[in-house]
């Protein structure tokens, strides 16, 4: 009786819920991105599946238009040398030849702490749902190739999605008028003057990318490393960018903890912030080669919903005058 | 003179037999129902059927006729025609098991180890108030053997890892009667994909510790003292995140004290009193705990986890007065309910709790033997909403007969969630609450012909369920009153039972109209059941065995603005057990198979309507039942 009661109380006392099992640890994911200011200008990275997705784009665009409800800014191609002037003039067929001279100032669009500011600014009332335009009329310096092109362009009122705008040559010879639909699955819609309509697969559909490694344009007086390539504005370079998808993803740079030890605990209690692009991030100046080099004590974080992902450059090589080549470690949190 | 005398008694009898009207209606007017419980049950679920099912807890205690469940995210959903589960009364020995039954408890943190038999009614003719005008259930605990000492100690496994043991330990002087009950129940979870670790349904360790105490003060009064006590905590194991080592696991620790005391006593040779009191406690704390499983480090999330616990406290407390007449009877009570929440003091500078208390009053006359009338009514009035007016009645013709004509009509209420009352959105997962929210309104009428042999009963009829203010989710994502909806249930049972057999097959054929506001589409679906419970001629052995049929389930709902059809496949289950006695009935050793057809999966669809046109939009594998499992069951009891 009393033994029967020891196992009474034995089975009464033991525990069958299963205890965790160990797996076996999961190596980071390697990938290089490999860009060139000629061709490969972009290189789209998804972290799910971490190859990168180059630019398709065939020809050029030049002029990037902001697709969500309340966007209406209006970005230029630096990198293919797009730049504007405003005339202040609203008389589109006033505007000819003689509104071109050497006193003409050519913008390009401004890096900001708050995110890259348009040359074309604030071109019209975004009070209204249909946004009122100033009708000012602006110069544009555009390239195909070998070929300089000098444009005026106008955006004329815009529907709720849609953009209207009008250009053309200063001869007057011809005016193109078109709309610039809308296309909620992207985050922006490109333009191309020598195709004179939208062009496709310049960038993935708006979740469907983390980060894109790019060429961006920025103040010179601003970077201790000389441009990868010079602008027509003296004042400004064009530099390794990085662009983040902040609708999707936060990011934190972290210097201290290293790849090895930063695991999703250490994620997770880091204060995660937004932001849109970064310069030379992987790199660094290294004054005893007088070289670029890799930054490898740097490790960027990102925040996905409930994922993080931690990544890391293991190498960096130039291929070319403006053409260099970054390999990146890759581990899901 | 002689003439005036007359004159003058007949005005004296008049005046009597007005009084006696007087009386009748006054009592009428006050009363409750309250002379017991309403004996014809639908269907008893016994101890034999416990065991041939495995039945551990009240989860699985409810997939029962009339009734149907099936998990969605891991939540058991327990349905019955348009009755959801917090319009199912459900008792314990004649008190409420599970407060207002609109706090979300997990059934599983309720033991079934004590329980004598389930009894499934339609809309009962009973003292009891609130949810009762469709479907109630009452478990009733097992009686406290009438001896100095007696024990009882069993053990349950299964092929599936679970593993109940339990023992009871009873002393009596007949004067002070004790028992303590201990009980540990594990189950095992089911899991989504067999590869992977992550659960449909989580698996759960539970300790009980369940205390009874009578005193028969005197020969007519008698004190019961009791109190149950549970310990819950489940695991819900989540899948390996792809590219990673690390999970995430849900954990609840849920705990269930519920203190209860009756006083019975005779006022008089005709006259009795009870009251009874309870006090019950339930709180649910789950966490959410991130696993590193090649680390071997765990956090608790700790920001998400303060605003996720829930607990609540209920007070209640009756007091009924009945009658013991030869024809006309009556009952008197008073019903004294708050319920409140135990984790949040305020909730937007509101206390969540709510209060309500009910007169009632009944009366039951029988006249010669041909017909028995009942009838009554009950006056609930809320803290937070209104006072309600509930009538009901019930008629028999040829009540002692052995066949008989039962009609009855009933109204009761059903409250909203908790949560849909108190909780904003943020708390509540996204519904705005609203503290205007009427309790749902149910009236039911159940006609039926009962037919009662030596060895063989017959019972035929239709109950017809209306549900009015229905609860629903508005366009604007808040709870709110809304619509109606309508269900029937024809129903037609039999049992046949001698000392060797004892069979219980019944149909149901439901037809649900939830949407009867919107459109006036009523569908249909049948239910088949057979309990069978065999003792082997000359032998030790008893067999027992279950078959339970569900067909397919169409219904519609209209949330958020939205009409949409729900399809849901065909349920089946069986189970069986063979038992054999040992040591002149001291030791019992049974062996069973539970869901012998495996059947752990119904797909259900889901369409929207575009114009008139039926368009599938969700199509899901909802889990209904464990696979297949083999059970060993040991009891032994010490006299």
């Amino acid at each position: 009786m009393r033994s029967l009661g020891y196992i009474t109380l034995c089975l009464f006392l033991v525990s069958c819920f299963r205890p965790d099992e160990v797996l076996p640890p999961i190596a980071p994911q390697e990938t290089t991105v490999n860009l060139s200011i000629d061709e490969n200008q972009s290189a789209y990275i998804d972290l799910g599946s971490i190859l990168p997705e180059y630019n398709e784009s065939e020809p050029a665009w030049h002029l990037k238009f902001q697709n969500t409800n309340q966007g209406w800014g209006i970005y230029l191609n630096t990198l293919d040398n797009v730049v504007i002037h405003n005339t202040t003039q609203t008389d589109f067929d006033a505007v000819d030849a003689s509104s071109f001279g050497p006193e003409v100032v050519w913008q390009m669009d401004v890096p900001t702490p708050e995110g890259l500011s348009p040359a074309l600014g604030e071109w019209g009332d975004f009070s209204f749902d249909n946004p009122k335009s100033f009708k000012d009329v602006f110069l544009i310096l555009w390239n195909d190739q070998d070929t300089s092109y000098l444009y005026k362009l106008q955006l004329l009122d815009a529907t709720v999605n849609a953009y209207h705008l009008r250009y053309g040559p200063l001869n007057n010879d011809t005016t193109y008028s078109v709309w610039i639909n809308k296309d909620s699955d992207y985050a922006h819609s490109y333009f191309s003057f020598k195709k004179h309509k939208k062009v496709q697969n310049v960038e993935p559909q708006i979740g469907a990318w983390d980060l894109c490694f790019t060429y961006l344009q920025d103040s010179i007086q601003t970077h201790q490393i000389f441009p990868e390539q010079y602008t027509i504005n003296p004042n400004f370079g064009i530099y390794n960018g990085l662009l983040v998808n902040y609708r999707t993803n936060f990011l934190y740079l972290d210097t201290t903890a290293g790849f090895e030890n930063i695991d999703y605990f250490y994620a997770s209690k880091l204060e995660f912030y937004k932001t849109d692009q970064l310069f030379n991030t992987f790199v660094h100046w290294d004054r005893e080669n007088n070289a670029l080099g890799l930054a490898d004590e740097l490790t960027l974080l990102l925040n996905k919903e409930d994922k993080y992902y931690a990544i890391r450059a293991t190498s960096f090589a130039r291929t070319g005058p403006s053409n260099y080549s970054i390999s990146l470690l890759v581990k899901q949190l | 003179m002689a003439f005036t005398s007359i004159i003058v008694l007949k005005i004296v009898e008049r005046i009597v037999i007005l009084r006696k009207y007087i009386l009748f209606f006054s009592l009428t007017s006050l009363s409750y129902l309250g002379f017991g419980q309403d004996s014809s049950a639908f269907f008893v679920l016994t101890q034999a059927d416990m065991l041939t099912n495995n039945i551990t807890n009240l989860e699985e205690a409810l997939r029962i006729p009339s009734l149907y469940q099936y998990f969605e995210e891991g939540d058991q959903e327990t349905r019955s025609g348009i009755l959801r589960l917090n319009e199912i009364a459900i008792f314990k020995d004649g008190l409420p098991l599970m407060m207002d039954n609109n706090v979300g408890y997990d059934l599983r943190s309720i033991a079934t180890f004590d329980i004598d038999r389930i009894e499934v009614h339609f809309s009962p003719h009973t003292s009891l108030v609130k949810n009762i005008a469709g479907v109630v259930i009452h478990l009733y605990s097992r009686s406290i053997a009438d001896q100095p000492f007696s024990a009882n100690a069993y053990a349950i496994n299964s092929s599936t890892s679970d593993f109940h043991i339990g023992t009871t330990i009873s002393l009596s002087n007949r004067r002070h009667i004790g028992q303590v009950s201990l009980n540990r129940s594990f189950l095992s979870p089911i899991y989504a994909d067999i590869e992977d670790r992550g659960t449909v349904v989580s698996g759960s360790e539970r300790y009980d510790l369940n205390l009874r105490y009578k005193f028969n003060i005197l020969r007519t009064v008698k004190l019961t003292v009791g109190s149950d006590n549970s310990r819950l905590r489940t695991q819900q194991k989540g899948n390996v995140f792809l590219g990673t080592t690390r999970v995430r696991d849900i954990e609840q620790r849920i705990n269930r004290n519920n203190l209860y005391s009756s006083l019975e006593t005779e006022l008089s040779k005709n006259h009795s009193v009870v009251i009874t009191g309870l006090i019950n406690r339930y709180s649910n704390r789950p966490s959410i705990i991130d696993k590193d499983l090649n680390k071997g480090i765990q956090e608790e999330q700790q920001n998400e986890q303060q605003s996720s616990v829930r607990g609540y406290d209920q007070g209640f407390l009756s007091v009924l007065l009945t009658s013991k007449n030869k024809a006309f009877n009556y009952s008197l009570g008073l019903e004294f309910n708050n319920v409140k929440d135990n984790q949040f003091e305020e909730i937007n500078a509101i206390t969540p709790a709510y209060s309500d208390y009910s007169a009632l009053g009944l009366f039951q006359y029988e006249f010669r033997k041909t017909f028995l009338l009942e009838g009554g009514m009950k006056v609930l009035t809320n803290s937070l909403t209104n006072s309600y007016f509930l009538p009901s009645f019930k008629i028999t013709l040829a009540p002692k007969n052995n066949l008989q004509l039962l009609g009855s009509y009933q109204q009761s209420i059903a409250y909203p969630m908790f949560d849909n009352i108190f909780y904003p959105a943020e708390l509540s997962g996204g519904t705005k609450n609203n503290l205007t929210l009427r309790p749902v309104d149910l009236s039911s009428t159940n006609v039926r012909v009962l037919i009662n042999r030596k060895n063989i009963t017959f019972e035929s009829g239709m109950m017809l369920l209306n549900r009015r203010n229905n609860h629903r989710v508005s366009s604007s994502i808040s709870a709110v009153n809304d619509g109606s909806s309508r269900s029937t249930m024809t129903y037609l049972r039999a049992s046949y039972n001698n000392s060797w057999i004892d069979w219980r097959p019944s149909v149901i054929l439901h037809g649900i109209n939830t949407t009867r506001d919107t459109n006036a589409l009523t569908f249909f679906y049948p239910e088949a059941n057979s309990y069978l419970q065999l003792v082997v001629p000359n032998s030790k052995f008893k067999f027992g065995w279950t078959y339970r049929f569900i067909g397919e389930r169409n219904y519609q709902t209209f949330e958020q603005g939205e009409l949409r059809l729900l399809e849901e496949e065909r349920l089946r289950t069986s189970s069986m057990s063979v038992s054999r006695s040992f040591l002149d009935e001291s030791m019992m050793i049974s062996f069973g198979i539970s869901n012998f057809g495996s059947s752990t999966e119904m797909n259900r669809n889901e369409y929207e309507f575009i114009d008139i046109v039926p368009v599938l939009v969700n199509s899901e594998k909802l889990t209904v039942n464990k696979e297949r499992s083999f059970f060993f069951n040991i009891r032994l009891n010490i006299k």
